[in-house]
């Protein structure tokens, strides 16, 4: 299942939980006032019955009730309140004023109550109903069965329930709408130290931050600071590899030196040349797989090296080291240049290729270092006497492999070859306008 | 010339002691940094060859103690590890060249006799006063073009004169400087050689290019001094 982020899982829950609260209240808010006014209606209803009744009087077995009635909305047209007396047969006794607009009479074979509203249709409309039989006992000493009725339109409890509807729709969506900002108001405040932690975890993760730094909640402190013990682990894993390292290169390298010398003390012979030349070798694979296994591509958390001041340092050495050829060696770097790995990896790369440009160049050398959106460019040129276009390939070709070295490159361009393979780079030799050869590293972010 | 090896590997200390002599150095060595400190504040050196991995006090911090004092000696520095970052950090520490383990004797000397020249303000390995030329690398002399026959010691006091041509050089000051520190010093010996060198560069005595200051030591002719 996609995994969606925290913001938008509370996101969404409050919603829901938004929308069912809301939909209950307004459904039960809605079904008590409905029922609350119907029971008012009822009320209302059985005491009019009662008032009928006791208006209707007896004369020669016959029963009447008077034309016009106290009650005003029972003589007028369309007042929606309507009231009926019949005889067990179903026969019109009476019928109030307000009745005279409906052409037939209301049903009779429904069972009407005082306590119980019945709802039937009368002419196409819906009316509540009330009604109660009585049996009146006559001067002339029959007795007579009758059933009052009184009805009221339902489209006037409708028409109240509809204007209550909308002002408790009006009301809750004013509510919810404050509440929905609360909310985001609320959510914004409780996830800021995770949005914090994110950023800062992106951050080491992209190499701009070497831990990650400041107070967070309870819940967070646990992963922040296995993070950091993770990185600061991993920083001493490194260092102490790198302090191995050396002295694994100090151990096995001071013994060559010291088989070295001792040709060196022995006479000229053949043998000589031949020690010579095995040491050179063991010595040249010891230096690639040593510095090989410092490259550090690929890490889990991700470095970035700054380059120029690196830059300036090798510099500095070179400037050193060839003293003797009086080189002018300058670099141009655009500024805020990233190299996305360790200094170390950067160094080696620059180092090599710039050294080699040195031992070639007549007068100069230039570094130009260029970064886009995707990659880091690395130019090293000189003015010495370049690479003929038909050798470059071959050269490259050779760098590759250690017991091919690349003929005056030395194992300064294996080693090169094999860090930019580590980072999915690519390298090609072109002319340089200054004269020489232009080496070109391109080393993706 | 006297060179400084600081280097604890006891066989490759031995080989460059006695590598360096074969040379026409005198040197002093040491197998500790501490040491190596010592010496180089106490003796005339004027190169020295320091390996990095030294037990207790490394080279690095024998070298930055030295800087820190003021010590401009021209120090290489011998190291096992040898990627770029540690070539740096060597240098900028204030060696003035590093050398990787396993090297090549000669290749290190040529680089002592490089510092040397440079420290001397000579950018070519020649130095060349009047008709008297020297090769610092292959440690020759030349009078007019013609090589001229000159034993270790000799050579070794010329070249000191012409890489400090613009100082009166003392009697005590060349001899430490030619001598190992052992050596049973006797400036009689100086002066015989003086003289068989004067002989030898300047037969009819006719530049008199090594003069004599009485009480004070010998110096280049500043004639001939640019």
């Amino acid at each position: 299942m996609h995994s969606w982020s925290l913001k938008k899982r509370m996101t969404v829950v409050s919603t829901v939980v938004l929308v069912l609260a809301f939909s209950t209240i307004y459904f039960i808010t809605k079904s008590a006032y409905t029922i609350a006014s119907k029971s008012r209606i009822q009320q209302s209803l059985e005491a009019q019955i009662y008032a009928l009744m006791a208006v209707a009087e007896e004369r020669d077995g016959q029963l009447y009730l008077p034309e016009v009635m106290r009650n005003d909305r029972l003589n007028h047209l369309n007042s929606g309140l309507v009231a009926y007396v019949l005889d067990v047969d179903g026969d019109l006794i009476w019928r109030s004023k307000s009745s005279d607009i409906y052409s037939v009479l209301p049903d009779i074979s429904l069972d009407y109550s005082l306590t119980k509203m019945s709802e039937s249709r009368l002419e196409n409309r819906r009316m509540f109903w009330i009604g109660d039989t009585i049996i009146w006992e006559h001067e002339n000493g029959m007795e007579g069965e009758y059933l009052f009725l009184i009805g009221e339109k339902q489209t006037l409890l409708s028409a109240s329930v509809r204007k209550f509807k909308r002002e408790v729709l009006v009301w809750l969506s004013l509510t919810a709408v404050v509440l929905i900002f609360v909310l985001g108001f609320a959510l914004n405040y409780s996830l800021k130290p995770l949005r914090r932690a994110q950023k800062q975890i992106e951050q080491v993760g992209a190499g701009d931050a070497e831990k990650v730094v400041g107070e967070f909640p309870a819940e967070l402190r646990p992963l922040t600071d296995s993070i950091n013990q993770l990185l600061e682990s991993e920083a001493q894993q490194k260092s102490r590899y790198r302090d191995t390292l050396g002295n694994l290169a100090h151990s096995l390298k001071t013994p060559l030196a010291v088989i070295k010398s001792e040709i060196h003390q022995l006479h000229d012979s053949d043998h000589q040349g031949q020690l010579q030349k095995q040491i050179e070798r063991i010595d040249d694979i010891v230096k690639y797989q040593l510095n090989r296994s410092v490259v550090t591509a690929g890490q889990t958390m991700k470095r970035k090296s700054e380059v120029e001041p690196e830059l300036t340092k090798i510099i500095d050495a070179l400037k050193k080291v060839h003293r003797e050829k009086q080189l002018q060696i300058e670099a141009k770097v655009q500024a805020g240049c990233f190299f996305p790995g360790d200094q170390g990896d950067l160094m080696e790369l620059v180092g090599n290729l710039a050294d080699n440009a040195c031992k070639w160049a007549n007068s100069k050398v230039l570094i130009t270092v260029t970064q886009d959106a995707k990659r880091l460019m690395i130019n090293v040129e000189d003015d010495g006497g370049g690479v003929p276009a038909e050798k470059r390939a071959l050269i490259l070709d050779r760098g590759k492999r250690l017991d091919q070295q690349a003929e005056g490159q030395g194992l300064g361009l294996s080693i090169v070859m094999d860090i930019i393979k580590t980072y999915q780079g690519e390298i090609s030799i072109k002319d340089s306008a200054l004269g020489g050869a232009d080496f070109e590293l391109r080393i993706p972010d | 010339m006297k060179v400084l090896i600081v280097e604890d590997e006891q066989r490759l200390r031995e080989n460059l002691i006695s590598s360096f002599k074969d040379a026409g150095f005198a040197v002093e060595a040491a197998d500790t940094g501490e040491d190596g400190l010592f010496l180089a504040e106490e003796y005339p050196i004027d190169v020295a060859v320091v390996d990095i991995g030294l037990p207790g006090m490394s080279g690095l911090e024998m070298i930055g103690e030295l800087r820190n004092k003021g010590n401009q000696l021209p120090i290489i520095v011998l190291t096992a590890r040898d990627s770029w970052q540690d070539k740096v950090e060597g240098l900028s520490t204030g060696a003035d060249d590093y050398m990787a383990k396993p090297f090549q004797f000669e290749e290190l000397l040529a680089r002592c006799n490089a510092l040397l020249r440079r420290t001397a303000g000579y950018a070519s390995p020649t130095i060349k006063f009047a008709d008297i030329e020297i090769d610092t690398m292959a440690q020759s002399v030349t009078k007019a073009g013609a090589l001229v026959e000159l034993t270790a010691y000799e050579y070794k006091v010329i070249e000191y004169l012409f890489l400090n041509p613009k100082k009166v050089v003392s009697k005590t000051e060349l001899t430490e400087h030619i001598y190992d520190q052992d050596f049973d010093r006797d400036s009689n010996v100086l002066e015989v050689f003086v003289g068989r060198l004067r002989k030898k560069i300047d037969p009819n005595q006719s530049l008199k290019i090594i003069q004599t200051l009485r009480g004070q030591g010998y110096r280049l002719n500043p004639e001939y001094l640019d």
